[in-house]
């Protein structure tokens, strides 16, 4: 079943239009990957569906509705979460508040088990629960940025290039709880420029460039072919057996 | 040296209130990025409240300094959702918009009240402090201050609200995927911004003379106070409060009252020369 989908989206900032014409679905319980070169509208595409960028046109549908006119802070109350490029905690907040910040609208006990959780999946955060945000490195960033978006027990999880800027060691850590996540029953969108990382684990993958879909295939399929992903970027679709 | 400890003792209780006066005009730039051209409007409002509300009723000032924050609370609130929220993208319109606000409130009161100037006179005695005689209202003034003071940033550092509350100022766009609507919190923020002026211009009532046009003073001490303790750092406002309350007290004390705005002005120019965040070095650019 398609938990959401853009249905010919066009977003952008100013003058700018940064993807036009965009279709993408998730299905419950997948890992969509989303790859594609510096400045083809991957960001875009998961801050449209989030809410942070207006449409210009188009239409956003979670479960069947309709949300395309929707803030983002109503879309996120739907389960909608997200973790952002480049991490954005509340940098004056402890890691604690950050984490309890992701449940606002969860009573007090209720915050405090889902912090738990969170805590069970990244264990290194316990210790540093007191710590406040701006004086993290920027893996413990990356936990605290993932442990937040979880604690609003998401059914959809935007993550937007999370192996930005972040040691090979710390992202592996971070992709270690991707498929607990699915196991979770978490839809994942991954926004990623680290291909190989995406296609490992992605159930269906989309190739953007210059705003537009070029490419959408089955994981498998890249992962049978790994030559298939690199005629992809070059523009040759067919190599890879079709394409939209 | 009783004259050096009678300035001392004076500052500091004269800080809390200075720290009362700037803390709501910290919170609205803080959070809403808002120049609130209207605090001292909003000051003078809690003022004359206070005033009139006692001269009437004969109830304690330092009770109706919680009507206060009701009554100009309330107003901020009216003149948020009336006006402002929609002029977020048009900071001119906004800044034109406070400063005929406080045009209305000020004309308001001269035909209402007149130009006299007015004060709360309290006769509760003195008390020796170190040896000095201190008037017991003006170690009210402070209590009422602190409590204020004290109760504000409980609220923005330990409850839910407050935490959103400062986490507008870190993020706007990370409380909206938190679910979090900022438009309320910001309303929120407005509100208890303004309330804190009421509140100020009810303390300063029974501390102070005061016109329907002191408000531009007052003011321009709490913009003093921000910039000198630095912007959204409440901490560094409140040892501004403290700087402030010297300065102004010295000069008063062995110079002349009519330099204490050129006092602050160099001393506002000199600390953001090595201390362009404020005292602390942790407020906002």
């Amino acid at each position: 079943m398609t938990l959401l989908s853009s249905l010919n989206i066009s977003a952008g900032y100013g003058d700018l239009l940064a993807i036009e014409d965009m279709s993408v679905d998730l299905e419950e319980g997948s890992l969509l990957g989303v790859v594609g070169p510096n400045g083809a509208g991957k960001s875009t595409l998961l801050r449209a569906l989030m809410g942070i960028v207006a449409l210009r046109s188009g239409r956003v549908i979670w479960r069947g509705s309709d949300i395309g006119g929707l803030p983002a802070d109503a879309r996120a109350r739907l389960g909608i979460a997200m973790v952002q490029e480049g991490r954005r905690l509340f940098p004056s907040l402890s890691v604690e508040d950050n984490l309890l910040l992701g449940a606002y609208h969860a009573s007090r006990a209720e915050r405090r088990e889902r912090q738990e959780e969170v805590l069970a999946l990244f264990p290194a955060l316990r210790d540093i629960l007191g710590r406040t945000a701006s004086v993290l490195s920027g893996g413990e960033q990356q936990m605290v940025a993932v442990g937040r978006a979880l604690m609003s027990r998401p059914s959809c999880l935007l993550i937007d290039e999370p192996s930005l800027g972040l040691a090979p060691i710390i992202v592996d850590e971070i992709y270690k709880t991707l498929p607990k996540l699915l196991g979770a029953g978490v839809s994942i969108i991954l926004v990623e420029q680290e291909v190989g990382r995406v296609l490992s684990i992605a159930d269906l993958l989309v190739v953007l460039h210059e705003g537009r879909k070029v490419y959408e295939g089955a994981g498998t399929e890249f992962r049978e072919r790994p030559d298939a992903l690199a005629e992809v970027y070059l523009g040759n679709v067919s190599a890879v057996g079709g394409g939209n | 040296m009783d004259m050096l400890l009678q300035v001392l003792v004076s500052s500091v209780l004269l800080a809390a209130v200075y720290f009362l006066l700037s803390l709501g005009l910290n919170i609205i730039l803080g959070v809403l990025d808002i120049v609130n051209f209207a605090h001292g409007a909003m000051l003078i409002v809690g003022a004359y409240a206070t005033y009139y509300l006692y001269e009437y009723t004969g109830l304690s000032p330092w009770l109706l300094v919680f009507v206060d924050m009701i009554v100009v609370g309330g107003l901020g609130a009216i003149l948020y959702l009336g006006y402002l929220q929609f002029t977020v993208n048009s900071p001119l319109v906004r800044m034109f918009a406070l400063i005929g606000f406080s045009s209305v409130v000020v004309s308001s009161i001269l035909v209402i009240s007149g130009s006299d100037f007015r004060t709360v006179h309290l006769d509760y005695g003195t008390v020796d402090i170190l040896g000095l005689p201190v008037r017991v209202s003006q170690i009210v003034a402070f209590g009422v201050a602190l409590i204020l003071g004290g109760a504000t940033l409980f609220l923005l550092n330990y409850t839910k609200v407050g935490k959103a509350i400062r986490a507008v100022v870190d993020d706007r766009v990370s409380l909206w995927i938190c679910g979090v609507n900022d438009k309320r919190l910001s309303l929120l923020a407005f509100t208890v911004g303004t309330a804190l002026a009421g509140a100020a211009g009810g303390v300063l009532a029974t501390y102070v003379t005061f016109g329907p046009d002191s408000g531009l003073s007052f003011a321009i001490i709490a913009f003093a106070v921000v910039i000198l303790g630095g912007l959204g750092d409440l901490v560094g406002g409140a040892l501004a409060s403290l700087v402030v309350a010297l300065v102004l007290t010295s000069v008063t004390v062995y110079w002349s009252s009519a330099l204490t705005n050129t006092a602050l002005f160099i001393l506002v120019l000199l600390v953001l020369l090595v201390r362009p965040r404020g005292i602390l070095g942790r407020g906002r650019v």
